[in-house]
């Protein structure tokens, strides 16, 4: 065999293993960031306001929230969430302000009726449970670039095809105050809804699950699951929230992610 | 016979109204009701307290909303009423307008803040922080992005409740406290990402009357004096804790048995050490000028043992005396709007400051039933 045939063989046999390796991925995809902003739901409307209900689950017993959302994504790349209580009586107008700057700085801020007025509360505690479920606040406010995300690879499911991505904090400070250390998503790839993620602690053991459910369309080509049930894998207990009336792009602008909307009547 | 017939009333009412459902709720009737049984370990008595909130708030126009709360009390034989809240608010374009009985809350820290002087306070429970008298005010909130300008005029004084004072209505208060002084209230705060700061200047009445012995018939009358207090505070995010500091300056009117100017101070540390434990440090006091400084440490801690329960306490320690504060409990959230409280107030010490309310000693179980 003469040497340019060998050649052709040897680039032949890269060419097939490096095929082989990324074949699955393909050229074309989206980057695992690019797959994770499109399943958020902020990355593709400008404005939501949504009804919701959560349910936080231990054993027998069923604690019961209901609430109202109001999110947007300011023109300098700002997000802004608004959540207030309507039931039950007892946390009935409480409610949760929180502004993540453009430069990656947040402000959160509480109202309880009782309290009478706002409190800034800590920014640091992402890790932190939220409203007493088994929703981190990270998990709802969601920071995608604390984190590296990796398309790993794109499973087949029986009627579907799916995105496997991987997010790993970008540093220890970032993982200590998120609480996990490796963060795999589970991501339609027609339709770009998020299926199921798993959290992973710092030995390589899953800690929690979440799953989806009850997929709307809210605008064309634009879905939601209208059903979240995350478990904690260690303590046993699960979070089920539940979408319901949702406005989408109704037109809310900066001024009403305030501390006066805050403890303003509904 | 007549306090057991108006408990009974009241108790249908509350059942009434957390049966009613949702369609009545979407009116905003809501409330609470708190059974309280109080064992006093020096007099070694129990006392029975029945407290009923009945509350309703609704937009009465687009942008006009009107708030109602009344307090009735039952405790041991007495029977008790008060407003808790009378107001319609005014949402304007970026001013909302205040008119009526209302409580103001100003201030950086937790429980008591030297720049919150508006409400005088209940002193039937000088340690409770919701212990607040409402005041007929007008206010006037005006937003301009992150600053936020707060205006009060109160036309008459309200006059602090004394333990030993007599159980009446606030109409009553107003009408036998002739305190006639107006109270004005100016604040000024700013937010930022990451800190936050304010100004203040109020002037009007004492929060706390002073003990004035007359020089012509030599008896002891309570009175109160006109004040100036300039206040400064500050919330200051540093990692994953949170520094609150409020400070004042205090300037009585001249007169023999008033206090001398004063600078009061409270501030706190916070932040939670595992995702379960939170906990507040502070330091409090003021000081009189010529005389020793009052000081006191502070330390707040809440453990979430999980979603339904969690053990508080709350310890306050003069640095001067040793007197102290200690209240542990114990919460348990039954059901949604159902609450458990188990609990202590003991005050050890010499008798010097906190100490002497010693005969406030107690263990207690509350129930509080949101509806």
């Amino acid at each position: 065999m003469s040497n340019i045939n060998k050649k052709v063989i040897l680039f032949l046999i890269v060419v097939c293993v490096f095929l082989a390796i990324t074949g699955s991925v393909g050229a074309e995809e989206l980057t695992g960031k690019e797959i994770l902003e499109r399943s958020r739901i902020l990355d593709t409307v400008s404005d939501m306001e949504a009804e919701m209900e959560m349910n936080i689950i231990r054993g027998d017993r069923i604690r019961n929230r209901e609430l109202i959302m109001f999110s947007l994504r300011g023109d300098d790349g700002s997000e802004m969430s608004l959540m207030r209580f309507t039931a039950p009586s007892d946390v009935q107008g409480s409610g949760f302000l929180t502004i993540t700057h453009s430069d990656g700085q947040e402000e959160n801020w509480i109202y309880l009726p009782a309290l009478g007025r706002e409190r800034r509360i800590i920014s640091d505690e992402r890790g932190g449970s939220f409203m007493g479920s088994d929703f981190t606040i990270e998990d709802i406010s969601q920071t995608l670039t604390d984190y590296e995300h990796r398309l790993i690879e794109i499973l087949q499911d029986a009627d579907r095809e799916i995105y496997l991505v991987e997010s790993i904090p970008i540093n220890e400070e970032i993982k200590g105050q998120v609480g996990f250390s490796r963060l795999l998503s589970y991501i339609d790839k027609e339709k770009g809804y998020l299926i199921k993620s798993e959290t992973y602690a710092d030995n390589g053991e899953m800690i929690k699950l979440l799953e989806t459910g009850s997929i709307v369309e809210i605008l064309e080509g634009i879905y939601l699951p209208g059903r979240l049930v995350m478990k904690d894998l260690e303590t046993g207990g699960s979070t089920e929230l539940i979408y319901g009336d949702i406005k989408i792009n109704s037109g809310l602008s900066p001024d009403y992610f305030t501390r006066r909307q805050l403890s303003r009547p509904l | 016979m007549k306090l057991k017939n108006s408990c009974y009333i009241l108790l249908v009412l509350a059942l009434i109204l957390i049966l009613a459902g949702p369609e009545l709720r979407a009116v905003n009737i809501g409330g609470q009701v708190e059974f309280n049984l109080e064992y006093n370990i020096n007099e070694s008595k129990i006392i029975e307290t029945i407290k009923f909130q009945p509350s309703l708030r609704s937009w009465i126009g687009a942008d006009i909303y009107f708030e109602s709360e009344i307090n009735l009390l039952a405790r041991g034989q007495e029977l008790d009423y008060d407003i808790e809240k009378l107001q319609i608010t005014y949402y304007g374009l970026n001013t909302d307008y205040i008119i009526g009985f209302q409580e103001v809350n100003w201030g950086a820290v937790d429980g008591r803040s030297p720049v919150d002087n508006i409400n005088p306070r209940d002193l039937r429970w000088p340690v409770s922080e919701n212990n607040k008298i409402p005041v007929p005010a007008f206010r006037m909130k005006n937003y301009q992005q992150t600053y936020e300008l707060d205006f009060i005029w109160q036309p008459v004084s309200v006059p602090a409740r004394l333990p030993d004072g007599q159980m009446n209505s606030l109409t009553q208060k107003l009408l036998e406290n002739k305190i006639t002084n107006s109270t004005l209230a100016l604040r000024l705060s700013h937010s930022n990402p990451g800190y936050d700061l304010g100004a203040s200047i109020y002037r009007g009445s004492s929060g706390t009357p002073v003990l004035v012995v007359s020089e012509t018939d030599r008896e002891a009358v309570l009175k109160y004096y006109l004040e100036t207090v300039l206040g400064g505070e500050a919330v200051i995010e540093a990692g994953a804790s949170i520094i609150r500091a409020d400070i004042a300056a205090a300037f009585p009117e001249s007169g023999d048995y008033y206090p001398d100017n004063t600078i009061r101070f409270a501030a706190s540390l916070e932040r939670n050490l595992t995702p379960e434990l939170f906990v507040l440090a502070g330091v409090q006091g003021e000081k009189e000028l010529g005389a020793p400084a009052e000081k006191y440490l502070i330390l707040n801690s809440s453990y979430q043992l999980d979603f339904s329960r969690n053990f508080d306490f709350t310890g306050i320690f003069d640095i001067d005396t040793g007197d102290s504060l200690f209240r542990p409990s114990f919460n348990y959230n039954v059901a949604d709007g159902i609450n458990l409280e188990a609990g202590a107030l003991i005050f050890p010490g010499e008798q010097n400051s906190i100490g002497s309310m010693n005969s406030n000693n107690q263990i207690y179980l509350t129930t509080t039933i949101s509806f």
